[in-house]
């Protein structure tokens, strides 16, 4: 048969239309550059101004990490960026540095007062005497007890300043109200300062001067020589921190110790000043750009690989249906309810139906014409027959599986018999 | 736009430049420096690609294929632009188009053609489309690629496979016998007189007329003696009869069986029955329906039967309605006057089911010869065959009830005057074109 004859479908092949090159602009589904970005103005403009936004409020709301105590630039209450401008408006050159070895060769200059905050106990024993005799004046900030033993400086740390009771008080990170202190010592900037207000931790000494005495918390701060240089232990060390350097005395002692010699090298230890190599320095300085590498080329791939080859055909597939749903479901209620009975009458239904086809019985034929048919047949005892055939009330699954046998067996002994061919599966084709 | 692998290749040697240069320069501004050479390098390879958009594309695709054979669909891509075009092309067909290859690699020099051939070989019925053509045309550095979608619809229409062409032969064959255009003359009942010949050895004595014999020795022998010739008559099956068939379309036509779904199965029986029919000289009507009339191909002849029937099954697929049987005997009747015969092809499951066909049958069985054309599960007698396990046994009770619930239906049919045919969907075909043969030959149409 011929599947092409003629009929509207015909036009299948296309002829070349002149208004078609017209109408592919417009064909065209992939939107133009100019579009794209026409389109995700808006977006790109909302985010960028969030972005602005935030970056604008992070500025004027100054930095957000933990705010470094007596740190030369830091604006927070312990921060002590007040005394360092006015020393800088004093016309003292203040220089500050982070590491140790910066911090040693910014003080070769004769006339330099160098001050070593270590809040953060980062200097070891074996860096702590390098800074002694660097400068005319070492002006050590809150000096834990090992760094002093390092130094082999006279003082011991007593007790923190204006302490309660129970011996506890915050020294540093936040800027008490303190103690008030009298300068009770010949120390001209001391004298000067009459009497500060500050907290901290006390020291006591033997050999050097004691300043601010607090009685047994020790002293606010203690000067010392060591070597023809000067050494100023400053316990009461929030003197020097913008929220505090307002009250009583706190300036002048500030600006009295610091503004001595016409350089100050203000000195905060910083993790770069640990011994141990870090992995950061172990490794290559090329490593960082290269993982930036490996992640935009990993962008890249991914961009290549997930580029579209332009948009899924969307397909309606027509509803199919299996067909043997309804069996399986009433075969699983059978199977649930325990209904063996009514499972065997089915099955004894289907046997007898077939049995009456293949002895040619018609389809009228009744269960007992059957039964003698398949007896003559077969040569079986009509009553073993009938009690399998109708009578048997089968008790359980076994014994409906083991009657289901025995029906499948007899449908086959009666093929056989009749001479059908029993290797021949049937179609289900029923012509009658 | 799109990347290609050399892209992401060319950033990831960036590695050698920024280990390199570590030394001489700071990494990070070499590997800045190097994304950046990339990145130009890439704009400089986009702005040098032919533009997919100035493409003029054409489409030539064959009408219509039968389903299992391959068709061609031919795209013409014309380049009027200046710059070569380098690239691959997507011929974005349906997935049931089975469209092959789906990519193709083209190049088209400036101001030519050329024609990239897509084999389509769908596996599902009705008209397939295409929507669009996605070209890619990469510069000549390989880093870049240039992508436009152009809209660009096309169809074909795939027709039923009608497998069942294959019992034709064998079924004309038959019809052969039946026409009495071999030697066999069995006078059967029915049968209409076709005309009158001269005796020849091998005929059956009962068909001599004697009449027709007595007129014509009155004439001339073949000897010019007045000569005793025997004439006998021969006869022929009926002829101009109509055949009716009804397809149901409806939910149930949708159930899949043995890989076939029902509405395919009877279009496969329909189409076989159409084509020895009109060779046995019948009139053959169809009508597709379910609460309206789907498809209808009436008084069509000939070479121009099977291509109309094709032509009006292939886009019918099954609805998820349930059929109105209340309108049947109204669409017969407005297709066909005389007494025909009405192939309905339609489910005979469960007695509940089809309630409302065994209503309207009566009004049918009165004035025409109707002929219920069912499909049997096979599933259901392997399944009530197979005795195994406990679960087994029951499936096979289930099985069992299914089949003598068809039993019990087709039975109720037979009662209302009608006749069964049931078969598994690929033996159903051929047992339709069977029993129309019988009709003929018993003559009952």
């Amino acid at each position: 048969m011929s599947a092409t004859g003629t009929g509207p479908a015909d036009a299948g092949l296309v002829e070349p239309r002149d208004d078609l090159n017209a109408e592919l602009s417009t064909m065209v589904m992939t939107p133009t550059v100019r579009r794209v970005v026409r389109r995700s103005l808006f977006w790109a403009g909302s985010i960028g101004g969030a972005l602005t936004l935030g970056v604008v409020i992070l500025g004027i709301g100054g930095s957000t990490g933990e705010p470094r105590p007596y740190a030369a630039d830091e604006t927070a209450p312990v921060g002590s960026r007040a005394v360092v401008e006015v020393l800088r408006d004093a016309g003292v050159e203040v220089t500050v540095v982070d590491r140790l070895g910066d911090a040693l060769e910014a003080a070769l200059l004769p006339g330099t007062t160098l001050l070593v905050a270590d809040t953060r106990a980062i200097l070891d024993a074996e860096q702590w005497p390098r800074v002694l005799n660097a400068a005319e004046h070492l002006v050590l900030v809150e000096p834990s007890q090992p760094a002093l033993d390092a130094l082999r400086i006279d003082a011991l740390t007593a007790r923190p300043l204006g302490a309660d009771e129970s011996g506890l008080a915050p020294t540093g990170l936040v800027a008490t109200e303190g103690i008030e202190l009298e300068a009770g010592c010949s120390l001209p900037a001391a004298r000067r300062a009459l009497s500060i207000l500050a907290s901290g931790t006390g020291y006591s000494t033997l050999e050097g001067t004691a300043c601010f005495d607090a009685g047994q918390d020790g002293a606010g701060l203690i000067r010392l020589t060591v070597e023809g240089d000067d050494v100023t232990v400053l316990g009461a060390a929030t003197v020097l921190q913008n929220g505090s350097i307002t009250r009583a005395g706190n300036a002048a002692l500030a600006l009295g110790l610091l503004g001595e010699h016409e350089h100050l090298v203000w000195y905060q230890p910083s993790p770069a000043d640990i011994d141990a190599l870090t992995p950061a320095e172990l490794a290559p300085d090329w490593l960082n750009p290269l993982a930036w590498l490996a992640v935009l080329v990993g962008l890249a791939a991914a961009v290549w690989r997930g580029r579209r080859f332009g948009p899924v055909v969307i397909e309606n597939l027509p509803v199919t249906v299996k067909t043997t749903e309804t069996m399986e479901g009433r075969a699983r209620l059978y199977a649930r309810e325990g209904s063996r009975l009514r499972a065997l009458d089915a099955l004894r239904v289907g046997t007898l139906r077939r049995l009456a086809e293949g002895l040619a019985l018609g389809r009228g034929a009744g269960v007992d014409d059957i039964i003698t048919a398949v007896a003559g047949i077969t040569g079986r005892d009509r009553a073993s027959l009938r009690a399998l055939l109708v009578d048997t009330l089968p008790t359980s699954d076994r014994e409906l599986v083991v009657l289901s046998d025995q029906l499948a067996a007899l449908e086959r002994l009666v093929a056989r018999r009749v001479g059908l061919d029993d290797s021949d599966p049937s179609t289900g084709r029923m012509d009658a | 736009m799109a990347i290609t692998g050399w892209f992401v290749l060319l950033v990831a040697l960036g590695a050698v430049p920024v280990v390199a240069l570590s030394t001489v320069a700071p990494a990070g501004l070499v590997l800045l420096g190097w994304l950046a050479l990339v990145v130009v390098l890439a704009g400089l390879d986009l702005a040098l690609a032919a533009s997919p958009r100035a493409l003029h594309l054409q489409r030539q695709t064959d009408a219509r294929v039968r389903l299992t054979e391959t068709a061609r669909a031919t795209l013409l891509i014309s380049n009027p632009t200046r710059r070569t075009l380098r690239g691959r092309i997507r011929d974005a067909w349906e997935p049931s188009a089975g469209a092959r290859p789906s990519r193709h690699t083209v190049v088209v020099p400036p101001g030519e053609r050329r024609a990239v051939v897509t084999e389509l070989t769908p596996w599902r019925r009705g008209e397939r489309r295409a929507l669009h053509v996605t070209v890619r045309a990469r510069g000549p550095l390989r880093l870049a690629e240039r992508q436009a979608s152009i809209r660009l619809p096309g169809a074909i229409t795939v027709l039923p496979e009608f497998a069942a062409r294959k019992h034709l032969p064998s079924r004309l064959a038959r019809l052969r016998e039946l026409d009495g255009r071999t030697s066999i003359m069995v006078r059967g009942q029915g049968t209409e007189f076709d005309s009158l010949r001269e005796y020849v050895r091998g005929d059956d004595v009962r068909s001599i007329d004697w009449r027709a014999t007595a007129r014509r020795s009155g004439g001339p022998g073949p000897d010019g003696r007045p000569g005793q010739t025997l004439m006998v008559r021969t006869w022929r099956p009926e002829r101009d009869r109509h055949v009716v068939v009804v397809v149901d379309s409806g939910r149930t036509a949708a159930a899949r069986i043995a890989d076939e779904t029902r509405i395919d199965t009877a279009f496969e029986s329909t189409l076989l029955l159409a084509a020895l029919a009109d060779r046995a000289g019948d009139r053959v009507d169809v009508a597709v329906f379910d609460r309206r009339v789907r498809g209808r191909v009436q008084g069509a002849r000939g070479a121009a039967l099977l291509p109309k029937l094709v032509e009006m099954m292939a886009p019918i697929d099954p609805e998820l309605i349930e059929t109105d049987y209340t309108a049947v005997p109204g669409l017969v009747r407005s297709m066909t006057a005389q007494r025909s015969l009405v192939v309905l092809c339609v489910p005979l499951e469960s007695p509940g089911a089809t309630r409302s066909l065994l209503a309207m049958l009566p009004q049918l069985t009165t004035r025409h010869l109707v002929l219920v054309a069912a499909v049997t599960d096979p599933a259901l007698l392997e399944a009530a065959a197979a005795r195994d396990d406990r679960a087994a046994v029951y499936r096979a009770a289930a099985a069992e009830r299914a089949l003598l619930d068809a039993e019990r239906v087709a039975a109720a049919v037979r009662r209302l005057g009608g006749d069964v045919v049931s078969a598994a969907p690929l033996d159903l075909p051929p047992a339709v074109a069977d029993r129309y043969l019988a009709y003929k030959a018993a003559g009952r149409l």
